[in-house]
């Protein structure tokens, strides 16, 4: 009961308090990354190749409407296409076309990468409710030759039950993070390429405060 | 004979869970960070823990994981800087725990009150800047803490520290020059079982 008047009062909050300079919400996600052909550690990126994201959200925005205690929220990035890249003085720079993203809410916490991808575990991060869908107008990813890289993404919102958040659904929202190969990613699960710390933030079409989530329950502390 | 066959089905028994259940695990923060002004000059990075039970910790975390927990890094020192590449050497890193005063960006200082319960140090840490975002990782030895015995002695070193970094102000908080999200891992998932010595598993069966 304390905790629906928590969300309830975390709604009001949000919608009356001052706005700030840009109304972003924002999601920080972690995971694994796996190119076609493989990327990375010595494997180039080839034209036609598709990188794949899957992730789990570990810190979100309340105005997502995902309740934190009982709910595992999951990222599937598919469908983006190489165009070969370029070495830039030692840095592979990689542009892909198309590609979408969908972010899921679940009741049942099952995430798991397994091992070898695309495998039967990716249903996984697909199950459970569309919180939130999109698709990239631009997508690209840098690494340097010792395996830290980095990628940037634009995208259109287009679905969801939480896609009304989007203050309109072009360039409604915009990932970016870091991608790192082996032996910087120590726990890249067999097959993987890429170890996946990412943000999305998404324009919000309703007035937020810098107030984070752990800053509105705090005020219902001792 | 007897007990040798005892002693080999228990070690298996033991050492099967870990396998089966060695899911990704690592501390996740999200923090703000300050640069350092030039070559010779530090850089100091305070965070909170935002495991929110997805990601398995490498040491369990209780409580209001977020609020209670919260990882710093003082005296990181740019040794060269290249322009898109900046390494780092020295510099600590420590995991606290505190019901006291909550981690305020606010003021720097109320991120390391509490109880360290793992200090270590960087062995190496590099910096590269893509343009329109930037990414760093490192290497980290635990050395200290209360809770540094929790983790077997071949296991505290070696971790990796991976970060995604952006000056963006819709992540950059005032007074900060850099958000940083990331993340600091074990080589492999710490399990239980890891800290037990064989002598330790032999007194189980005597």
């Amino acid at each position: 009961m304390r905790l629906h008047a928590l969300f309830a009062f975390a709604l009001v909050f949000a919608v009356a308090a001052p706005a700030s300079a840009q109304n972003v919400i924002l999601m920080d996600y972690s995971g694994f990354s796996y190119e076609t052909g493989g990327l990375g550690d010595g494997a180039p990126s080839d034209p036609g190749d598709v990188l794949v994201i899957t992730a789990v959200a570990d810190q979100y925005d309340e105005l997502f409407g995902v309740d934190p205690l009982s709910q595992e929220v999951t990222i599937y990035i598919y469908d983006l296409v190489s165009d070969g890249g370029f070495d830039d003085n030692g840095i592979e720079r990689i542009a892909y076309t198309g590609g979408r993203i969908e972010v899921y809410e679940d009741p049942v916490l099952n995430h798991e990468w397994g091992t070898n991808p695309p495998n039967g575990l990716l249903t996984t991060f697909t199950d459970g409710q569309l919180l939130f869908e999109g698709e990239f107008t631009d997508f690209n990813l840098s690494i340097d030759g010792f395996g830290i890289g980095g990628y940037t993404g634009n995208i259109d919102g287009v679905g969801g039950t939480a896609a009304q958040i989007c203050d309109n659904e072009a360039d409604c929202a915009y990932t970016f993070g870091g991608a790192f190969t082996k032996p910087l990613a120590t726990q890249l699960p067999e097959g993987y390429d890429l170890q996946i710390t990412g943000t999305l933030e998404v324009d919000a079409a309703v007035d937020t405060d810098e107030s984070s989530f752990s800053a509105v329950k705090s005020l219902f502390r001792n | 004979m007897k007990n040798l066959l005892l002693m080999s089905l228990a070690a298996l028994v033991i050492s099967l869970p870990g396998t089966a259940t060695a899911q990704s695990q690592w501390f996740d923060f999200n923090g703000q960070a300050l640069l350092p002004g030039g070559v010779g000059g530090t850089l100091t990075m305070v965070s909170k823990i935002t495991n929110n039970g997805s990601i398995e910790t490498p040491l369990p975390l209780t409580g209001d994981v977020n609020a209670r927990y919260t990882l710093v890094i003082e005296g990181l020192e740019l040794i060269t800087d290249s322009g898109t590449q900046q390494d780092f050497a020295g510099g600590t890193i420590a995991l606290y725990e505190d019901d006291g005063t909550l981690a305020d960006f606010g003021d720097a200082a109320t991120f390391s009150d509490g109880t360290a319960i793992l200090t270590g140090t960087f062995d190496q840490f590099r910096r590269v800047d893509f343009g329109s975002v930037q990414s760093g990782a490192g290497t980290v030895n635990w050395t200290g803490g209360t809770r540094l015995g929790e983790i077997a002695p071949a296991d505290q070193l070696g971790w990796a520290f991976v970060v995604s970094i952006s000056s963006s102000t819709t992540v950059t908080l005032d007074g900060y020059d850099e958000n940083w999200n990331g993340k600091v891992e074990p080589s492999d998932p710490i399990v239980d079982g890891e800290v037990r010595t064989w002598g330790q598993l032999k007194r189980n069966y005597q």
